[in-house]
């Protein structure tokens, strides 16, 4: 998990390089059909892909004293950052659902002395919002919105807390107390029409992943991530989803990260499952695939007892084998079944999608969903999966 | 199988060419009627997209007191957008806009200057929205959001200053802030995009620094869904008759509170909309048009069946078949005609549009040098619509044919084939132009004027026996010392009448149609011409703004007295009877020079007096003699109007006052045009970019013209593709009608051969009555033709956008018509004079044996 969005944002830059290089036009389309925004591009303007690119950010290179609520805030000398939120759901009639929302934050150029802009448009950071909504039916919605770090059109604020893009919002319900968070976020055009209002609480966290919430990336110096994340949370709220309004219940699971340094290039996706255990454990497995087909040393995961004790796991310790793929209209296959094995936590068996497409169509294409896990010790959550294309599923 | 049924099918087995022909007519018109919509469509579609790409898609902007809104808006109105406030529900995009003309120079002090207008946005908000905002994808935009004073400007305009558009540079901005230092870190190329006008892009926030407009904005931008009706009839009409039902143009503003007002951009946005529904509206006549000719095609098809098929109809209804089902037997033959011709004619017109769209895309690819995205809209209407309209036409056509058939007598007698059919003719002739004059009726709009063409075609057709018959009679008294066979052929022409009567007049409706599309194209496209012409006559365009609204006099008197052969026009808004005009004031008082490009309809411009624009002269109900008031600061001021002059586009209406009245131009925002030598205009522009006060916007108009034309010309060569397939269906029902008169010979010409005459007799007389028959019918159709373009013209435009075209019926175009026709008889006749050639005395009576 820690190095997936600082991977796709490498990926991003490394497309764009790519494009322009071969002199290729072929934009990102957004989900409304108009050109989307090249937001790796964007970012590929200032700083090239590779050490160079870091050059004035902090890096996250040895642990560091957490400091709450401040860390829940914005952390702009790093060049990346994200608050990440899934959530699988029931209504009582027992129909399913899944709410995605997340806010990343990237910085266009390093922080250098004080800002003495006289325009309040003057930033250095864009924002980018996502939002996907999953029903019964195999229903999947996906929507995202970009924005400039100006007149308070997008930000994060730690105290009370709030992350919000324009009226999309995930904020603290009471000033001084981080829980219950509220999450509202919406949107009705041509193309899309939902609505979730969600609040979360009870959570289990912050669990500091890796060494003190540093999580090492490989053996380079500064390539880590600052990360922590509420591993489960009691969310209940409702859903309107093309017109047809649930009151809803189930889990939620949030992640906090925040980056200079890029992933080594030869890596080109990953696959990342979040699960609530029906015994009370949490447990987060990720691998990195690379580009020669093999998985990188990276992959690691936690996994999160009842009383909140966690404990970090390496690529050692499971194993994962997809089993079955469904092909989207590009002719991408992404695997929506796996085998997935924990031996040493007694965790076995068959990882499903509870549908094929949870497809997150966005200038960023990649899959985002609900999924089941059927075994001696059952569960419930979320997979990632990113950088599968047509061209690697021929082959 | 029943008795009818086989005798049925072996009829139409037996005609099976005429059957063909007349299916492959049906999907002819189909054809036309699918293609032009489905070209509309795309054309539209690209229509779109170049607008988008000149002016980029912002259709509307928010503006406030001042022309300016402060920045502390936006947030809340973008929320507003976000959250579905019904004032926003068709907007698209929303991207705040800090603009001013500024001049550009390589130094601080001496040097030379050049005009740009500054273009501050906010490219993540503008993703987009404008293709000279340079695409996030280029890379620049990350450097010009975190860099403050960092810029892109347009290569031309960095040459002008002698500076390599491939390295940055540093580049000084003046502006009514004073002057500033900028970091052009890249270029890019306006290319054939040019507005006529050096472009500087910057972040939002290093524009607002650069003018001292820190906490304001110029404005918000726009992007809406078109202005097309979206509920009720009106939007369905609007579907099916794209252009028909037009939204208003420069619709009302919209009070958003707070001082805060949404306004339409771009007049000259809603000028190209407007010329663009109106060759629209003509295209779609051009298709209702062609469908009428296959409906002849139709008509002519079965009434030659029933005919050839009277004795074996007696033979049924002797036999006890109802005349009712013989009734239903002919329709049904018509329906499946029907089906089959419109099977077909939407597989072709398919195949007509995909090549009308490569033209459009033509179009796309030469202006911006890539191949926009135009494709073929998706939409099952246009298919329904024209598979219907086939359909009702084809069955409308054939109940006359249905009718005879059933009105035939057992004894294999039709009761209405006589001779004797004047009154009867004269009476529908009579109700035709009643029609005619009806369907005039103002009331009736431009829908009337519609109406109106086709009853003139069906005038045609009534009127096309009787008028070959005269011309033979004719023909027949001039030559009556003429050879036998001449004095024969002559007669047999005139017996074939009551048989080749329905074909001559398909021929005549098919001519006179592609006759009278062709003259109206050939006039709108010459308006078109001249209406360019003088839109952008001026090779300068000076447009001042901001703090500079009203027009320095001083700096027009200046003007004309340093650059002397140049007339100078300034123009400025007003109300005239409360309705919005523009009014122009030229440095001329007599006649008006070449180079304004204006075409005088009525008067002329005279130093005591106004000329006024046609769709004023026609809204306020004004003409030459007649005043007007102005509502000037002195006083009211009384004007007599000299001339009337033609004027296309959507823009209010327009008053051109000469020099020798000295009106003041009144203050708002004022622009000033300079005619004259277009030589070294570059020097001109930099003499002015030093002299004219700050916020003055400089615009080439030589490349706004070439580029528009470039766009007008692709356009019309759609037209005569459409043109082309008009021809080609006359040609077809010319053909029809000939082979149909030819196997009603073969029977008369067996007789004749038995009888020992020559067989080269049948070939020459078959040749002579396809010239004869297409020569009449041709000079049927020319005047004919005439009236249709001059309905289109005078009633159909007029109705529809107030402005009518400017004649020009070139005189190829008749010598077209006429060889064309000529060349399409001998064609359609050669191949049943072949068959006839070849033919043996014995052949051909058995045929004549086979038909008793």
């Amino acid at each position: 998990m820690p190095e997936r969005w600082q991977s796709l944002w490498l990926l991003l830059l490394l497309a764009a390089a790519a494009a322009g290089g071969q002199g290729e036009t072929a934009a990102p389309t957004g989900s409304d059909g108009r050109p989307g925004l090249n937001l790796g591009a964007l970012i590929g303007g200032e700083s090239g892909a590779g050490a160079d690119g870091q050059a004035g950010y902090a890096v996250a290179d040895i642990p560091r004293v957490f400091d709450f609520p401040a860390d829940h805030g914005p952390h702009p000398a790093f060049r990346s950052e994200w608050w990440y939120l899934v959530s699988h759901l029931e209504a009582a009639d027992g129909r399913d659902y899944g709410v995605q929302f997340t806010l990343f934050r990237q910085a266009l150029a390093p922080l250098v002395g004080p800002d003495t802009a006289a325009s309040r448009w003057r930033t250095r950071q864009v924002w980018m919002a996502h939002v996907a909504v999953s029903g019964p039916d195999g229903v999947h919605r996906a929507d995202e919105r970009f924005s400039r770090d100006a007149l308070g059109l997008a930000g994060v604020r730690a105290e009370p807390f709030a992350a919000w893009l324009e009226d999309w919002r995930l904020e603290s319900v009471h000033p001084g107390q981080m829980f219950p968070l509220r999450l509202i976020a919406g949107v009705d055009d041509a193309v899309n029409s939902f609505e979730v209002e969600l609040e979360f609480d009870g959570a289990r966290g912050p669990i500091l992943q890796g060494d003190q919430g540093l999580s090492r990336k490989s053996e380079g110096a500064g390539n880590a991530s600052y990360y922590y994340s509420y591993t489960r949370m009691d969310a209940r709220g409702r859903i309107r989803l093309d017109g047809d309004e649930v009151a809803v219940e189930g889990l939620g699971w949030m992640d906090r990260e925040w980056s200079t340094s890029v992933l080594d290039p030869g890596q080109v996706g990953w696959d990342w499952f979040a699960l609530h255990l029906d015994d009370g454990r949490d447990l987060m497995v990720f691998q990195i695939r690379r580009e020669d087909g093999s998985i990188d040393g990276a992959s690691g995961g936690v996994v999160v007892a009842e009383d909140g004790a966690s404990q970090t796991l390496t690529g050692a310790d499971f194993d994962l084998e997809p089993l079955g793929s469904w092909r989207d209209e590009t002719g991408a296959a992404w695997p929506v079944s796996w085998r997935l094995a924990v031996p040493s936590l007694g965790i076995r068996g068959r990882v499903e999608a509870r549908h094929p497409d949870q497809l997150n169509r966005l200038a960023l294409r990649y899959w985002e969903g609900r999924v089941c896990l059927d075994g001696p010790v059952p569960g419930c959550g979320y997979l990632e999966m990113t950088g599968y294309t047509a061209e690697a599923s021929k082959m | 199988m029943s008795l009818l049924l086989r005798s049925h099918l072996r009829h139409l087995w037996r005609d099976r060419w005429q059957t063909l022909l007349a299916v492959f007519g049906i999907a002819t018109g189909v054809a036309v009627v699918l293609a032009v919509d489905l070209a509309n469509a795309a054309s539209r579609e690209a229509m779109r997209l170049a607008t988008q790409q000149l002016d980029g898609a912002a259709t509307h902007a928010i503006t406030g007191a001042g022309g300016r809104v402060a920045e502390s808006e936006y947030p809340g109105l973008r929320l507003r957008w976000r959250q579905g406030d019904e004032r926003f529900a068709d907007v698209r995009a929303m991207a705040p806009v800090v603009t001013a003309e500024v001049r550009l120079s390589r130094a601080s002090e001496e040097g030379p200057v050049w005009p740009v207008q500054l273009l501050g946005v906010d490219p993540v908000a503008d993703a987009g929205m404008r293709a000279a905002v340079p695409s996030p994808a280029g890379g620049a935009a990350g450097r010009l959001i975190s860099e403050a004073g960092t810029v892109l400007v347009d290569a031309g305009s960095l040459r002008q200053l002698g500076i390599d558009p491939e390295v940055e540079s540093t580049l000084w901005v003046r502006s009514s802030a004073g002057m500033r230092a900028v970091r052009v870190i890249a270029s890019f190329s306006l290319g054939d995009r040019a507005l006529g006008q050096g472009l500087m892009i910057a972040d939002i926030a290093t524009a607002q620094e650069l003018l001292d407009r820190v906490g304001w904005l110029s404005r918000i931008d726009l992007e809406r869904e078109q202005a097309t009706p979206t509920a009720g009839w009106a939007a369905f009409l609007e579907r099916l008759f794209p252009g028909l039902v037009m939204a208003p143009v420069g619709s009302e503003d919209e009070d958003l509170g707070g001082g805060l007002r949404v306004v339409s951009l771009a007049e000259q946005a809603a000028d190209t909309r407007a010329l663009a529904a109106s060759f629209q509206l003509n295209l779609a006549a051009l298709g209702l048009l062609a469908l009428l000719v296959g409906l002849f095609l139709v008509h002519g098809a079965l009434t030659h069946a029933v005919m050839r098929r009277a004795r074996s109809f007696g033979r049924l209804r002797a036999l006890g078949v109802q005349a009712a089902e013989i009734y239903r037997m002919v329709m049904a033959e018509a329906v499946v005609m029907a089906v089959l011709g419109v099977l077909a004619g939407l597989l072709l017109g398919r195949w007509l549009a995909s090549g009308l769209l490569l033209l459009v895309a033509g179009t796309l690819e030469n202006l911006y040098g890539q191949v926009a995205a135009v494709a073929l809209v998706p939409d099952l209407l246009p298919l329904a619509k024209a598979a219907s309209v086939g359909i009702l036409a084809t069955v409308l056509a054939a109940l006359p044919a249905a009718s005879r058939a059933s009105q035939v007598t057992p004894n294999g007698r039709s009761m209405v084939v006589r001779q004797a059919d004047g009154p009867r003719r004269a009476r529908w002739i009579l109700l035709l132009l009643l029609a005619v004059s009806a369907a005039l009726h103002p009331r009736l709009g431009y829908a009337g004027g519609l109406l109106a063409v086709g009853a003139v075609l069906l005038i045609a057709a009534a009127l096309t026996p009787p008028w070959i018959r005269a011309c033979l009679r004719l023909l027949l008294h001039v030559l009556r010392l003429a050879p036998l066979q001449v004095r024969l052929l002559l007669r047999d022409s005139e017996r074939g009448l009551l048989r080749s009567g329905v074909a001559a007049a398909a021929l005549v409706i098919a001519m006179a149609t592609a006759l009278g599309m062709g003259l109206m194209v050939e006039s709108f496209r010459s308006s078109v011409d001249r209406w360019l012409d003088a839109r952008l006559a001026a090779p300068l365009h000076l447009q001042f703004a901001g703090e500079h609204r009203v027009l320095p006099e001083s700096l027009a008197e200046l003007l004309s007295q340093s650059m002397d052969g140049h007339v100078f026009r300034v123009t400025w808004s007003d109300r005239v009877a409360g309705q919005p005009v523009r009014v122009s004031r030229i440095s001329v008082s007599g006649e008006l020079p070449e180079d304004l490009g204006l075409a005088m309809l009525v008067g002329r411009f005279a130093g005591h007096g106004v000329a006024i624009s046609e769709p004023l002269a026609r809204r306020l109900q004004l003409s030459v003699g007649s005043t007007l008031t102005l509502p000037m600061i002195g006083g009211e001021r009384e004007l007599s109007i000299t001339g009337v002059f033609r004027e296309y586009g959507a823009g209010p209406g327009l008053i051109l006052v000469p020099e020798a009245l000295a009106l003041p131009a009144l203050p708002g925002s004022a622009a000033l045009e300079l005619y004259g030598p277009r030589g070294d205009l570059d020097t001109v522009v930099g003499a002015l970019a030093a002299a004219v006060p700050e916020g003055t916007r400089i615009r080439h108009n030589e490349a706004l013209l070439s580029q528009a034309r470039a766009v007008f010309d692709r356009t019309f060569q759609v037209t005569s593709v459409l043109q082309a397939i008009a021809g080609a269906v006359a040609a077809l029902g010319l053909f029809a009608a000939l082979t149909a008169l030819g196997l009603e010979r073969r029977a008369q010409f067996g007789v004749l051969r038995t009888l020992g005459v020559g067989r080269l007799t049948p070939v020459v007389q078959n040749i002579g009555e396809a010239v004869l028959l297409a020569t009449a019918a041709v000079l049927l159709a020319m005047p004919l033709g005439v009236a249709v373009a001059i309905i289109l013209m005078e009633v159909v435009n007029v109705r529809a956008f107030g402005w009518s075209l400017d004649w020009h019926f070139p005189s190829w175009l008749f010598l077209q018509a006429l060889l064309a026709s000529l060349l399409a008889g001998l064609l359609a006749a050669a191949l049943p004079a072949w068959s006839l050639y070849r033919a043996t005395p014995a052949a051909l009576m058995m045929e004549v044996r086979a038909d008793a």
